[in-house]
């Protein structure tokens, strides 16, 4: 199955990709991780209802699967608690669409999960060609009503600014969930924000300097040849 | 006339992490010729054997502890070719699983929940370290 958009001026590239990967999470959300043509042709209404709600005139609006299912359920997800209309408008229209209000859970807990992948190409001498690593910071979050986090890493330029003395890490290159104020980021460098509920990618990065190699492996191979009759 | 080839392969692998970790899953390939005819394997643990398939001598280890060297040596016998082709020497690749470990040495420091309601939120925290392309060239 492929999914396709067309545009009729010359748009940013970027944004019609993410359009059409958040439609396909959308879909998932409604339909089940594994849908098919099927599933899409027997839910037709809700796919049609789904992309006007989030595509106006061309411009993507509210994407947040959560926050969609308040007000769209045709298909087999009920929302748990209905809201009032009027509590709604605010959600859909407010500044803060990847989470409602009201959220309650009896235990409050947040799961961090931090993976990274490892990239390393060494020469035959034992040079190193390429040494990095990608990873990642995974949430789950339960938490109740808007709570307001801020999240902190051994980031160099933070550990600096704060004068400790333990070595932090200079992380090159990091992205974050739209969640997260940018702009303080850039100011201060801390990571603030009002998670959305339930599982989110927060962060991803990216680190060059000093990496500690899990395996060395030193190899030694000869080839020896001779002559038979 | 023909020529006659033999490949011996000696790789030693160390686990550079503390010894209170472990690593999972460890998978280690070490490639060999397309003509190989015959293997002889020694390591010291887990298991490893010639995968034709793969054209590779393929080393896995369930549970790899940290700070702990192991040798592998191989002697690979090769069949015989009537016009012998330079052998490529792809590299080494290895796959592996690190848990509450971080190659780049990020940690988290902190996650502060603040709420109007003020209430206590219980925080876990894991890290895992997985093979990307880990390659080594002979």
């Amino acid at each position: 199955m492929f999914f396709v958009a067309l545009t009729r001026s010359n748009v940013n590239p970027a944004l019609v990709f993410e359009y059409l990967f958040q439609l396909i999470r959308i879909l998932k959300g409604y339909l089940g991780d594994e849908f098919d043509e099927n599933a899409m042709r027997n839910n037709m209404t809700l796919i049609y209802e789904l992309m006007d709600e989030t595509m106006d005139f061309g411009y993507p609006q509210n994407c947040a699967v959560d926050v969609l299912r308040l007000y769209i359920n045709l298909g087999n997800v009920k929302p748990q608690d209905e809201p009032e209309p009027s509590q709604l408008t605010s959600q859909i229209t407010g500044a803060i669409d990847w989470r409602r209000e009201g959220i309650r859970h009896k235990k409050n807990e947040v799961y961090i999960d931090v993976l990274e992948n490892v990239n390393l190409l060494l020469s035959a001498t034992g040079n190193v060609l390429r040494n990095e690593v990608t990873g990642g910071v995974q949430m789950n979050t339960k938490l109740t009503g808007m709570p307001e986090c801020k999240f902190g890493l051994n980031d160099k330029l933070v550990i600096e600014k704060e004068g400790q003395r333990k070595p932090g890490v200079e992380i090159d290159d990091c992205t974050f969930h739209r969640c997260v104020r940018l702009g303080k980021f850039d100011a201060d460098r801390t990571i603030t924000f009002i998670p959305p509920d339930g599982e989110f990618e927060l962060m991803r990065y990216r680190v060059t300097d000093n990496v500690n190699l899990p395996f060395r492996i030193m190899p030694l191979v000869t080839e020896e040849q001779g002559l038979t009759k | 006339m023909y020529f006659f080839f033999r490949v011996s392969i000696n790789v030693k692998v160390l686990a550079n992490f503390s010894d209170q970790l472990f690593a999972t899953h460890v998978v280690i390939k070490i490639p060999v010729p397309k003509n190989t005819a015959k293997t002889q394997i020694k390591h010291s643990f887990g298991r490893a054997k010639y995968e034709p398939e793969q054209q590779a001598i393929v080393w896995r280890v369930k549970r790899f502890p940290g700070k702990q060297e192991c040798h592998i040596t191989a002697d690979v016998d090769l069949m015989p070719t009537v016009r012998p082709k330079p052998w490529s020497r792809p590299p080494i690749s290895a796959e592996f699983q690190v848990p509450m470990f971080t190659s780049s040495g990020v940690h988290v420091r902190f996650l502060r929940v603040y709420d109007k309601s003020g209430y206590h939120t219980n925080r876990w925290v894991r890290y895992i370290t997985k093979a990307g392309s880990y390659q080594v060239r002979i």
